[in-house]
């Protein structure tokens, strides 16, 4: 597992690519993608499907090959051929990172093709395309339209702003900060999901508070705090054994629900020595006087005056406390 | 001062002195400090000249109205003292407090001072005296000598307890007002009473001369310094003992406390407490013995909480702890102003503040993305924050970004302390203001009933004195119809709960006061 680390609230959003996979041509490749373009390069009429799977090592099953041909494809790396009864698979063009209609395009949206390239998973806004290619907004749109037609770029929303569309190559997958990670699902918070994992998570560590609690035995309080801490392994165990996620949560993805819990004063996180537990917090005070009276939680209280039309003498909120338990 | 808590001092002053007294106040708070004769000019034609005078000489006495001399005209000005004027309303605690600590004679004795603002000790015997002889005009001079014997001894344990205070007489030296009168070592020591000279004064009822006593020029009064540390000490424990339920043993906190702040009850940090004396005092306890086997344990849990309000200074002999009073302080507020939020704008809201409080400067985008609250629903809790000041919105030009085109700006929230209390104390002062001008208007209404009642019960009193028939004691009982009757109830239920809503909202306001206590000085002046 990795290190339990909590991210604290300045170091979120400028995390490190996760979840998505940049793929560069060339680099980054899976030893199958590797071995792929290798023969293919050994077979530049094609790789017949069945020198493919013989090449393959055993333990590759025939879904895993089809995810990374499926991959290469959409990559527009390889291609696909049929002759008489065989499929043959063929390196794109010569340079597997150049896919052929770019090849055919003109020199502006080769220029806008790179820009949206060197942006990567992380995409690029039609903003900065324009002031990195100076060229007019209207030329750029048509630019941009073409290479979407042809299938070479994509717009994807970003989940921070909905209405920024920012551009990618067609078969990247956009980054967690775009899509939102765990937490999103087409663009939409799942915010349903985000307080059912709070909820367990809290019910996890409060349950476990309520069990040091009722320890009666003579144990001396140290024992009774080890029954209510939890680490973050332990509690992110509990949640994947749950089953409660369709997606696969890491223990950072427990982490950010964590924080919430603390930002919402139920949870605390102990600090002893390297290591960090987390407790459920019982809070320090169960009401305050001033909420006690209506006007400490009244929506109009500013304004309320002695004289207008919102006062005390015929206050509703007021008459309404003042009957009740009579 | 705000106009608000200026509004609460106004009605507050109506209420304990009466509508005259307030009037006079009412000039001094919309004038602010003024010489005398501004207060006779405003006042001549609605009151006798002795009655302003008689006025400003009654709040002067319990230090409600300060004055000083103008250096450049040698005029005297007067002011008024928001804060005692606002400690008005929490003497109902300090009642209760010291009938808690001393009995319900202690509270006897202790209203009886503040009714007087200064009284020699031989006077206060001598009203205290006066009243139980009032009370019951048959009493024996054996009783009442003993009932003079217990106020003495009561005044005592007041004195000893420090709830009491020789206190000069208000001077023009504004300073000597503000300094501590606690200070001197023979502050709280009891003058001799010869309460046979007060028994023979009391039974010559038209004696009332006391000022040939020999203490007649020792005053005393509420030391209200003790009541706020004890206050604050007891709800600082309360909470502590909450949020360390049942998992340690409170009383070690609770030592801790007493023993660090006994000497310097106000410093941030109480004094260094040895392991072996928390140990000691646990075990004199009931079940002490039980926490003192694992009193290191109990210790380390409080030293580990993420608050750090125990901190372990050495670790000779088990360890020197000090409690860290500022911390706990601050740590109670910032709870009651989450459970405001929580009550206001619900949970998530709560969640926003504490995170934006939590990052110092914060962009709405981050906002949404640490709290994952729904976008809109953030935005919109975010600015019903800024509505309330629970949080401040500030605009920051984005230099960082090189792409960005120059002179953008983008908006960040962060959270000043400083504004969050004072605009919690606006509320409490408007809040209790409100419950107060309610209690008036609901008086104002029943008041002819109420002038009625009283009749029918001087009546009732008089012909029961005069042994009258129980059927003519009903006929005038039932001068008070039934529907009348369910009237008075009403009020009487209504106004109980509006002053123990004062007191309640009180408690929230003696918070925030005791914050800027300890932060008061690391404070801004308010513009
Ligand atoms: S009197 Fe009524 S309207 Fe005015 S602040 Fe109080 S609750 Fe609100």
């Amino acid at each position: 597992m990795t290190d339990a680390t909590t991210i604290s609230p300045k170091e979120v959003g400028h995390g490190e690519v996760a979840g998505g996979s940049s793929i560069a041509p060339d680099a980054g490749m899976s030893p199958f993608e590797q071995r792929i373009i290798q023969l293919a390069k050994e077979f530049p009429k094609g790789i017949p499907g069945k020198i493919l799977q013989n090449d393959m090592p055993t333990t590759v099953s025939a879904d895993e090959r089809a995810i990374v041909i499926n991959k290469l494809l959409a990559q527009g790396i390889l291609d696909i051929y049929k002759q008489g009864n065989e499929l043959l698979y063929k390196l794109k063009g010569g340079k597997s990172s150049e896919p052929d209609q770019i090849k055919d395009a003109d020199n502006e949206e080769k220029v806008v093709f790179d820009i949206i390239k060197e942006a990567s998973n992380m995409g690029i806004w039609i903003r900065d395309i324009r002031l990195a290619s100076n060229l007019t907004l209207s030329q750029l749109n048509k630019i941009v339209k073409s290479l979407e037609t042809k299938k070479l770029i994509k717009a994807v929303k970003s989940v921070a702003a909905s209405k920024k569309k920012v551009y990618m190559l067609y078969g990247l997958d956009p980054h967690r900060s775009l899509t939102g990670g765990a937490w999103y699902s087409d663009q939409d918070f799942e915010s349903e999901f985000v307080t059912i994992l709070n909820q367990q998570c809290f019910k996890y560590l409060s349950d476990k508070r309520q069990q040091a609690q009722a320890n009666v035995d003579d144990v001396g309080p140290k024992a009774k705090m080890a029954i209510a801490l939890t680490t973050l392994d332990d509690l992110w165990k509990y949640i994947c054994n749950l089953g409660i996620s369709k997606v696969e949560l890491t223990p950072e993805d427990i982490t950010s629900i964590l924080n919430t819990l603390i930002f919402d004063g139920k949870v605390e996180k102990i600090r002893k020595g390297d290591l960090e537990y987390y407790l459920a917090a019982e809070p320090m005070l169960e009401t305050t006087g001033l909420i006690q009276v209506p006007c400490g939680v009244c929506p109009v209280i500013k304004d309320c005056s002695e004289r207008g039309l919102v006062n005390p003498g015929s206050c509703l909120y007021m008459n309404n406390w003042l009957s009740s338990e009579f | 001062m705000s106009m608000q808590c200026s509004k609460l001092c106004s009605l507050i002053i109506g209420e304990t002195f009466g509508m005259p007294v307030q009037s006079v106040v009412d000039v001094l708070l919309q004038k602010g400090p003024s010489p005398l004769r501004h207060v006779l000019t405003s006042m001549m034609k609605s009151m006798p000249i002795e009655a302003i005078h008689g006025a400003l000489k009654t709040l002067i006495q319990h230090f409600v109205v300060n004055f000083h001399v103008n250096s450049t005209t040698g005029e005297t000005i007067y002011s008024v003292n928001h804060e005692k004027t606002i400690e008005i309303m929490r003497y109902p605690r300090y009642y209760a407090h010291a009938e808690q600590m001393v009995g319900p004679v202690g509270r006897e004795v202790l209203e009886e001072i503040v009714q007087s603002g200064l009284v020699s000790i031989s006077k206060l015997i001598y009203i205290c005296g006066s009243r139980v002889m009032k009370s019951n005009p048959d009493v024996t001079e054996a009783v009442l000598f003993e009932q003079l014997n217990l106020f003495q001894t009561t005044a005592m344990r007041l004195a000893a307890k420090k709830y009491i205070v020789i206190v000069p007489p208000p001077s023009p030296d504004n300073e000597n007002n503000e300094a501590d009168p606690g200070a001197h070592k023979d502050s709280h020591k009891l003058p001799a009473v010869d309460l046979k000279v007060l028994l023979g004064k009391l039974l010559k009822t038209n004696e009332t001369k006391l000022e040939s006593l020999p203490d007649a020029n020792i005053l005393w009064g509420i030391y209200i310094q003790q009541f706020h540390a004890e206050l604050r000490n007891s709800m600082v424990y309360q909470a502590l003992e909450r949020k360390f339920k049942s998992m340690i043993d409170p009383r070690v906190i609770q030592v801790v406390i007493e023993v660090g702040l006994e000497r310097h009850q106000w410093e941030d940090e109480g004094a260094p407490v040895s392991m072996h004396e928390i140990k000691d005092r646990i075990e004199k306890m009931p079940d002490g013995l039980a926490t003192s086997k694992h009193i290191s344990e109990h210790l380390e849990i409080v030293e580990d909480d993420p608050m750090r309000i125990l901190s372990r200074l050495s670790n000779q002999l088990g360890g020197h702890f000090a409690f860290n009073m500022k911390t706990a302080v601050s740590e109670l507020l910032w709870n009651i102003i989450d459970k405001i939020i929580t009550e206001k704008h619900g949970f998530h809201a709560l969640r926003i503040f504490r995170l934006v409080k939590a990052s110092g400067f914060v962009e709405q985008d981050t906002i949404n993305e640490i709290g994952m609250v729904p976008g809109k629903e953030a935005k919109h809790l975010t600015y019903k924050l800024v509505d309330d000041h629970f949080i401040n919105i500030k605009e920051v030009k984005k230099t960082y970004t090189t792409n960005a085109p120059p002179g953008k700006t983008c908006t960040v929230f962060y959270v000043d302390s400083s504004q969050i209390v004072r605009s919690l104390q606006e509320y409490c002062y408007k809040a209790a203001y409100n419950l107060k001008l309610k209690s008036k208007i609901e008086q104002a209404k029943i008041k002819r009933l109420s002038v009625k009642e009283e009749r029918i019960t001087r009546i009732l009193v008089n012909m029961t004195n005069k042994n009258c028939a129980e059927d003519q004691l009903n006929e005038i009982r039932e001068l008070l119809t039934p529907p009348e009757r369910g009237l008075l109830l009403r009020y009487q239920f209504s106004s109980g709960k509006l002053l123990s809503g004062t007191i309640q909202v009180d408690e929230t306001l003696f918070v925030t006061e005791l914050y800027l206590k300890y932060h008061g000085k690391n404070f801004p002046k308010k513009k």
